[in-house]
Order: C-alpha cells, then sequence, then structure tokens
C-alpha cells in the first residue's frame, strides 16, 4: 500500500466538536459575570456570542490540525493545536475498531471510531467524527493487517431482543443505585424553595386526613411507592437506552454485537481472545426462567481485562447455539457439589466482627437492642449463599457458582487457566478448609470462579487437576 | 518442595532491624512530641526490646520456614505466608516473561528473586525469593527454554 496524504476529519466534525464544547464553556459564563457588577441582559448576551465564537474558532483550530493517516502497517495520528502530538498505533496491536454514533452523529450521518489496542487508558485511537465510507475503509485496512479480525455480516442475528424484551428485562433490572440517585433529585425539589413545599403541605392539609397520625403514615407510604415507581422507570429508561436492538451476529473471527437507541455502539468479540464464559441470572429472574450470558475476553498482550455481554436477558434455547458457538459446555444444574458446611463457621466468625462494629449502640442503648439482629441475619444471608456455593468438574471445565442475589455461573475452561492458588487463613486450617483462586486471563480484579471455604482434600485433588489442565497434560 | 537457601534468613533479619529502626525513630519522635513522661519510660523501653526481639529473632525463623518451592517439570510451586499459607501453581507455558531480581540486602548475600508474570490478575506475579544467584539465573533458563519449546 502507497503511502497517502494525512487527512481530516469529516467537516461535520466542525458541528459535533462545536456542539460538545459547549455546555462546558456555558458553565463558564456565571463565573465570568461574577467579575462584573451588573448584570443586565445585553452585557450576558454579548458575553455569551463571544464564548460561543471563541468557542467556534477552538473547535476549527483543532480540526485543521488534526490529521490521521494510514500507513504500511499503522495508523498515524497527528493533534494538537499547540503542542503536537503525533501517535502511532501498529495495525497489529488494534485489538478492535468500533464504531459508535450518538444522536447528533446520526442526524449528520458521521460515526465516532474507536481504535482499541487493550492497553491502558481508554482514549488511545479516537477518530471523531468520519463519514460511514470512511469509518468502514479505516475497518477494513486495520483488519486486512490482523489475522483474526471479525467483520458483521448480513446473517440472521444469532441473539436479538425484541422491544417487550428489553423493557421486560429493563423491570429487572430496577436497583437501589438509581434510589439514591433519584433522593438527591427529591433533594433539589425542597430546594425549589419554599413555594413549592407549602403548595404541597396546602394541598395535603385540604384533605381530610390532615392532622392525624394516619396523615404521617399516609404520606411515608406514598413516599415509597413514589421512590420504588421512579426506580423501576429509571431501570426501565437506563436499560433501555443501552440494549435497544440488541442483535449478537456471527461473522468471520468471532462475533459481532450492536446495541443502543441513541449511542448505537457496535463491538466485536473475537472467539481466540474468549477465557470463558459467565452465566447470570437473578433470584427472581431465575424463578422466571431468564439468563444472560457474557464471556471474558483478552487483548492480545494479555493485560486489559473484558467482560463482553453476548445475551444480557435470555431463555436457556437460545443461549445453548452461542454457548456451542464459545465451545463452552452448557451447565446442566445437577451434579454440582457445595461446599462444606463448615466454612459457615468462620464465616460467622467473621461477621460476629461486622456484627459488633453496627450492633456496638445498642451495648450502650438498650432501645438499639434490634442492632443485635444484625448477626443472626447476616449469618443466615450466609448460609444461603454457602448452599449456592457450587462446583462440578467436568471432563475439560470447571463449573462455579456463586451469588445468592445476582447468580452467576463460571464456565471455566481448564486450559484457559492461568495459575492455582491454595489458601489457608489460620481459621481455615483449623476448620480443614481452603480458598481456592482460580486465576484466568483478563479476569476483573474482584469475583471470579473462586472456591471459598472448600474442604481441604477436594481443594487438593482440585488445584492438581486443574493445573494438569492449565499445563496443558490432561 | 524445597526450602530457600539458609542465607535469605539473614536478609529477612536485615530487614527485620530496619523496620525495628523505624519503630525506634517513631518512638523517639512521639516521646519528643509528647514532652518527658518518665513514668512511660519503662514500659515504652520493654515494647521497644521485646518487638526488637519478634521482629530480628522469631519472625525471621518463621518466614524462612514458611517459603518452599518445587520446580517442576512444567510447573512451579511457590508456598509462603506464616498466618494465611498459601501455596501457588504457575504452569511453564502460562509466563509471560520473567525476572531474576536483586535488592541491595539480597545482593551483599549473594541472592536472588525469581519473578514470573502470567496473564492473569490474581495471581499474576508469583515471586520465588531467597535463591542462590547461580540457582535463579537456572531457573530462569529453563523456563525460557520450556516456552520456546513451547512456542515451536
Amino acid at each position: 500500500m502507497s503511502e497517502e496524504p494525512g487527512r481530516r476529519l469529516h467537516p461535520a466534525t466542525l458541528v459535533t466538536g462545536f456542539l460538545g464544547a459547549l455546555p462546558q464553556t456555558i458553565l463558564a459564563i456565571p463565573g465570568v459575570l461574577a467579575f462584573g457588577r451588573d448584570f443586565n441582559l445585553s452585557r450576558i448576551l454579548y458575553l455569551a456570542a463571544g464564548i460561543a465564537a471563541l468557542t467556534a474558532l477552538l473547535s476549527l483550530l483543532r480540526w485543521l490540525r488534526f490529521t490521521y493517516r494510514l500507513g504500511e502497517d499503522a495508523l498515524l495520528i497527528e493533534s494538537g493545536v499547540l503542542g503536537r502530538r503525533r501517535r502511532v498505533i501498529p495495525f497489529d496491536r488494534i485489538q478492535d475498531v468500533s464504531l459508535e454514533a450518538g444522536p447528533l452523529h446520526r442526524l449528520l450521518g458521521v460515526v465516532r471510531v474507536k481504535v482499541e489496542t487493550g492497553g491502558g487508558g481508554g482514549d488511545e485511537g479516537v477518530l471523531d467524527s468520519l463519514g460511514r465510507g470512511e469509518a468502514q475503509r479505516i475497518r477494513a485496512v486495520v483488519r486486512g493487517g490482523g489475522e483474526e479480525q471479525v467483520e458483521a455480516q448480513d446473517t440472521l442475528p444469532l441473539f436479538h431482543m425484541t422491544l417487550r424484551r428489553v423493557l421486560l428485562f429493563g423491570l429487572y433490572n430496577f436497583s437501589l443505585v438509581y434510589l439514591a440517585a433519584i433522593a438527591g433529585l427529591g433533594r433539589f425539589f425542597d430546594d425549589l424553595g419554599p413555594g413549592a413545599r407549602a403548595w404541597l403541605e396546602r394541598k395535603f392539609d385540604e384533605s381530610a386526613l390532615a392532622g392525624t397520625d394516619f396523615a404521617d403514615g399516609a404520606i411515608v407510604a406514598a413516599t415509597i411507592v413514589v421512590v420504588l415507581l421512579l426506580g423501576v422507570v429509571a431501570g426501565v429508561v437506563r436499560t433501555l437506552l443501552r440494549e435497544y436492538r440488541f442483535t449478537l451476529k456471527e461473522s468471520a473471527g468471532g462475533l459481532v454485537r450492536s446495541r443502543g437507541l441513541l449511542t448505537l455502539s457496535q463491538a466485536a468479540v473475537p472467539l481466540r481472545r474468549v477465557q470463558l464464559g459467565v452465566i447470570d441470572t437473578g433470584w427472581i429472574r431465575e424463578r422466571r426462567r431468564w439468563w444472560g450470558l457474557s464471556a471474558q475476553t483478552v487483548s492480545a498482550e494479555g493485560g486489559k481485562a473484558g467482560n463482553q455481554v453476548l445475551a444480557p436477558f435470555a431463555r436457556e434455547h437460545e443461549l445453548a447455539p452461542l454457548l456451542a458457538i464459545l465451545k463452552l459446555p452448557p451447565p446442566s444444574p445437577s451434579g454440582f457439589t457445595a461446599v462444606p458446611k463448615r466454612g459457615l463457621a468462620r464465616s460467622g466468625v467473621h461477621l460476629a466482627a461486622v456484627a459488633l462494629l453496627v450492633a456496638g449502640p445498642a451495648l450502650v442503648e438498650p432501645r438499639l437492642w434490634f442492632a443485635l439482629l444484625v448477626w443472626p441475619a447476616l449469618l443466615g444471608f450466609a448460609a444461603l449463599q454457602r448452599r449456592r456455593h457450587r462446583w462440578r468438574l467436568d471432563g475439560g471445565h470447571l463449573f462455579v457458582r456463586r451469588g445468592l442475589l445476582t447468580r452467576l455461573t463460571y464456565i471455566v475452561p481448564l486450559a484457559k487457566i492461568q495459575t492455582v492458588t491454595l489458601s489457608r487463613a489460620p481459621l481455615q486450617r483449623w476448620l480443614g478448609l481452603a480458598t481456592l483462586i482460580v486465576d484466568t486471563a483478563g479476569a476483573s480484579a474482584i469475583g471470579g470462579p473462586h472456591l471459598r471455604n472448600l474442604g481441604l482434600e477436594d481443594a487438593r485433588a482440585l488445584a492438581t487437576v486443574l493445573s494438569d489442565g492449565a499445563a496443558g497434560r490432561g | 518442595m524445597t526450602p530457600l537457601d539458609p542465607a535469605y534468613v539473614k536478609v529477612l533479619r536485615v530487614r527485620g532491624v530496619l523496620s525495628w529502626l523505624l519503630l525506634l525513630a517513631l518512638a523517639i519522635v512521639g516521646v519528643v512530641a509528647s514532652g518527658p513522661g518518665l513514668a512511660a519510660l519503662p514500659g515504652a523501653l520493654t515494647a521497644l526490646i521485646l518487638s526488637g526481639a519478634v521482629l530480628t529473632l522469631v519472625l525471621p525463623q518463621r518466614r524462612y520456614r514458611a517459603w518452599a518451592f518445587d520446580f517442576g517439570e512444567d510447573e512451579l510451586h511457590v508456598s509462603r505466608g506464616v498466618m494465611t499459607q498459601v501455596h501457588t501453581i504457575v504452569p511453564f507455558r502460562r509466563v509471560q516473561h520473567l525476572d531474576v531480581a536483586q535488592g541491595p540486602i539480597e545482593r551483599r548475600y549473594g541472592l536472588a528473586q525469581l519473578v514470573l508474570h502470567t496473564a492473569g490478575t490474581h495471581g499474576a506475579i508469583v515471586t520465588l525469593p531467597g535463591l542462590d544467584l547461580a540457582a535463579a539465573t537456572a531457573m530462569r533458563d529453563a523456563i525460557r527454554g520450556h516456552i520456546r519449546e513451547e512456542a515451536s
């Protein structure tokens, strides 16, 4: 390939860049105003116009000074208005080229091209924005360099979520995290001032309930209902934004996933990079027979952790073909062994420390006696968790289940295991237990197919089998 | 399982002395800052002597004994830990790169540590200290040869 001249981004970048930078600059207006004393409208307008012009000039300069070039074997990006930065991204280091389009991008018919290399730091190579044709060209050229690149094909999707399915999934995604955000919003309404509050109180005074104990109860109940409803709505909206038209297709080297309502995102999952599979469900979801599947992948240099969702909300028969493509066996529920009950003794000791901390005030203030119930409650939770912490060894795969509310099943090919570690804390030694840490490439720092408080004999035998698999002896 | 080079106890002892000196410095700063409280002096002295004995005599021995390794045909076993005993198995074919490292104290006693890096997360870096430098280098070369064989 001949060396091509540097190219500029699509001219629409001027619009996206300008509008993208505008919110930040508008935030600066009050700060600038604080220096002046008189706040007449024309002054504010002049100021706003000035800032807008400056922002526009900046995005023009940025656009003029940003060029990219497809070299022989690397993507070259030059950028910087004052300081220049010249970045070289070799094709064979590129893990994936993903295309993304926000609402504005779609309006203007451009896409944001993200080149991922698996190194640290998110924005390794972002071309924002390019025309669709140019984006496809870059993708094709870059993928020509790698051996295992994935290209979307016009085949029937392996998995697809209808709008109804997405909405249903949203209902399950109700989460207390949103409640916290909503509580913050509630404070905002409080901040609207005494007017709004007084209006609410007047409305309430007019009702027949005013002045009774029942009234206070009604307010609390109504608030709880409203907050719960908002939590549900927030869960649905969030899910809709992310999972809308979730589609998974098969392609040359792997799988291609696209999803999103306002921001369309497309990502490729090369099969060779897949380390293990995780099936997730929840305590209600499992009862309603819904499961999700994701794959843990690793980048070329073996650095970056990645959990790629392949099907967030699916039936068992829909997951079966996906598992077959990943060459993972389905985890039939039978044949699992739970970790021994005596592990609960250790949990009990640990939880007692937690409970003492929480229930400490109860020792001083007798009316807080119910705080002492924390310990049995936590222990009961631990007992239920223990029952669900199960494992199975089946041919070349280790299955590990864990979790009570969120229930995960790891499917680990023994050949993908990196290291095996057996850890025994003092209490575990005393109880004849061990924790087996199964390390895989691309694993996140928390979670993973580890077995806590496994019987020592089982742990030793399992460690031998797993390390045999990892070393390729099995 | 093979124990580490006995000279490693000395390394641990030197480290114990260093941490004890740090403790001593902190104690002196504490005494100076809180003013002359002679009443607490006997207690503080006893504490310093006791901690010195633990850090330089008891702990190094126990730590040394907790370490062991087994250099197998295609994997390395490393066990360590006084309180929580940890045993890690690293297959040679999982090693991404490996170092032989020497700290200043180790160099003084002709020791080195072998560091194996894998692509994992939890056990990504496995360190085996207290090896004779020649032994560490030999182990490194053996693992490198194994990886090369695997690759070809």
